[in-house]
């Protein structure tokens, strides 16, 4: 069976995303798979472009935040929706990886949620027990 | 959670609350709350909140709350903090991610009778024609350089392109325009998110609805704002965008670099602020000016298609319909003021984040047709109750550094508010009760359900009876946008 990817929880006026994974990869790759479907909803997104990024940070919790902060710039500012991610490259201060989509579409996409800026409040990247887990609050 | 039980509250009176000064707190902290809105407000950690807030260099007199007071990111929403120009610091935090949100009222000479068959196209209308939903684009295509323009100059810019009239400047806070706006400090991806959302309402909270006025507390203010009973009224609520949102986000980045650097003792990392005289202090307050004036442009905007869509489904001219601005106003925000402290005349950098200036009479900031009874402050509710115009005092001045509250604030969350939605027809109820509301997507509208908010009159009874400002008028929600 497939594992959840993310579940969301209520904090106070803001979003807050708790991510599943087998790995620090899939972490990220979920993670970056909640933003899109919190904004868009994902059933609707074909893969026309292959867009890559890279991202440099501190540490591991702050890479999550700038990668998807990234990623919530190339959906305003291009219009890009993305659904899938390959890594090829990750670790505590670096990541570079390739996300699958294409451009936003007024005729099949909708756009469900604003979100504002990802925060640094309660941000968490760990392992226990052979599993990873991620935590992130959106400002909405 | 435990946290904020170490919080003591100490009551002055039926509507103030201090916070007495610990540990190393600089100033007390002061509450205005009833008992009933307390019980709220001590559920999450903003009351600890405010308490942090009391820690920052060259604060003065009291960190401050309204009653909207929640949870904020390092600032409470609903908070009001002053720092001396010369010692104090600056803090992105304190402002908000939503850089110039604010509300925008407009007057008509129509009558609740005039719009009585027509509300529901009307409302189709508006939200045919003006941008809203999220990450919604403005019909507008600027170069980089024109945008560079609105950043200076604000709704000034709006009104020179042919977007209002000049007298809406003058009733507008700042005049619209905040000085010392430099684009040069501002990220490419700032101006990127920002370009293509020039005129657009956005979604979450932000709105455009006609309503009337259906009660006047004060007819004598009511009737130097240009407000009588049964008046339709147009209201917009909408900020900086996107833009704004990158500029917050850039500077928190930028201060929490100075604050590991500097090594600043911060009783919360968000607290992330610089010295106001410090560069990054500086080119903040630069970066978030520009923002602010990108939210008057943006609100000027909105309010021109407003009054064309008037004009041209009602057959009507300008003239005729009479649309003036009452005022539009700013509650996310930090100022350069002058203010009164312990009977000296000081410079001050007053944040507002989720709470409005409340200038009372005389004072040389308020527009000149206002200025013998005090600044116009507007307080938006949800979408099913009221909205309400109240009027600035001496008692602000004095007490909150001329600030007062700012709408209602949620009781409850997103998910709860989705919840408490499932299965029910929220269109139909809210028409059954005589609102119209067009909503961009459903999941919006269920957000932002009437009952997902504090009732807005508890608030504003808070803040009249306190004497921070004064009951003028209330307003009916009738056919709303929604983003």
């Amino acid at each position: 069976m497939q594992m959840k990817r993310y579940e969301t929880f209520d904090h106070t006026a803001d979003l807050g995303i708790r991510i599943f994974g087998r790995t620090c990869e899939e972490v990220f790759a979920n993670a970056a798979y909640a933003l899109f479907d919190l904004l868009t909803g994902l059933d609707q997104v074909r893969e026309n472009i292959a867009y890559t990024i890279q991202v440099e940070a501190e540490d591991r919790e702050e890479l999550l935040i700038r990668f998807l902060s990234e990623l919530l710039f190339l959906c305003e500012s291009e219009g890009y929706l993305f659904q899938r991610f390959s890594f090829t490259h990750l670790n505590q201060k670096s990541l570079k990886v390739v996300a699958y989509g294409e451009t936003f579409d007024p005729s099949r996409h909708e756009f469900k949620t604003e979100i504002k800026a990802v925060t640094y409040h309660q941000v968490e990247v760990k392992e226990s027990h052979g599993a990873w887990e991620g935590r992130v609050i959106f400002d909405l | 959670m435990n946290d904020q039980k170490k919080i003591r509250l100490e009551k002055i009176d039926d509507y103030r609350w201090r916070i007495p000064r610990t540990g190393k707190m600089q100033v007390e902290g002061l509450i205005y709350a009833d008992e009933r809105l307390l019980r709220e407000i001590r559920e999450d950690e903003s009351t600890k909140q405010v308490a942090n807030v009391a820690h920052l260099p060259g604060i003065l007199k009291y960190s401050l709350a309204m009653p909207d007071i929640h949870w904020g990111y390092g600032f409470p929403i609903g908070g009001v903090a002053a720092f001396d120009w010369q010692e104090g610091v600056i803090s992105p935090g304190g402002v908000g991610y939503d850089i110039n949100c604010g509300t925008r009222l407009i007057s008509t000479n129509l009558s609740v009778q005039d719009l009585k068959d027509k509300i529901k196209d009307l409302v189709n209308a508006l939200y045919q024609n003006i941008p809203s939903g999220v990450g919604s684009k403005g019909a507008l295509r600027l170069s980089v350089h024109e945008l560079r323009q609105v950043l200076k100059d604000g709704s000034a810019w709006a009104v020179g392109n042919g977007y209002g009239w000049p007298e809406d400047l003058d009733r507008t806070e700042d005049r619209g325009c905040m000085e010392g706006a430099n684009p040069g400090v501002i990220s490419e991806r700032a101006i990127d998110r920002g370009r293509p959302q020039l005129g657009t309402l956005g979604s979450g909270n932000h709105f455009l609805e006609v309503g009337f006025v259906d009660e006047i507390y004060n007819p004598q203010v009511a009737r130097v704002f240009g407000l009588r009973k049964d008046q339709v009224t147009v209201l917009i609520h909408s900020g900086s965008r996107g833009l704004g949102y990158q500029v917050c986000d850039d500077f928190l980045k930028k201060m929490s670099e100075r604050v590991r650097q500097s090594g600043l003792e911060l009783p919360d990392r968000q607290l992330a602020c610089d010295y106001i005289r410090s560069a990054t202090g500086q080119d903040y307050f630069s970066g978030m000016a520009c923002a602010a004036n990108y939210a008057w442009a943006n609100r000027q905007m909105l309010m021109h298609w407003t009054r064309e869509v008037f004009e041209r489904f009602l057959q009507m001219g300008p003239k005729e319909l009479g649309m003036h601005l009452v005022y539009d106003i700013c509650h996310n925000i930090a100022k350069r003021e002058w203010h009164m402290v312990d009977g000296e005349r000081r410079e001050v950098c007053v944040h507002r984040k989720g709470a409005t200036r409340a200038f009372p009479a005389g004072h040389p900031a308020v527009p000149e047709a206002y200025r013998d009874v005090g600044q116009p402050v507007l307080i938006p509710g949800d979408m099913g109750r009221y909205s309400f115009v109240l009027v600035g005092t001496e008692q602000a001045l004095d007490e909150t550094f001329g600030s007062t509250c700012h709408g209602a604030g949620r009781v409850q969350s997103r998910t709860q508010a989705k919840k408490a939605s499932k299965g029910r027809a929220l269109h139909r109820e809210l028409e059954d009760r005589g609102i119209f509301v067009m909503a961009a997507s459903r999941g919006t509208l269920v957000e932002e359900a009437p009952e997902a908010y504090k009732d807005v009159s508890q608030v504003v009874e808070v803040v009249h009876q306190a004497g921070i400002s004064r009951k003028v008028a209330r307003l009916r929600p009738w056919g709303v946008v929604k983003g």
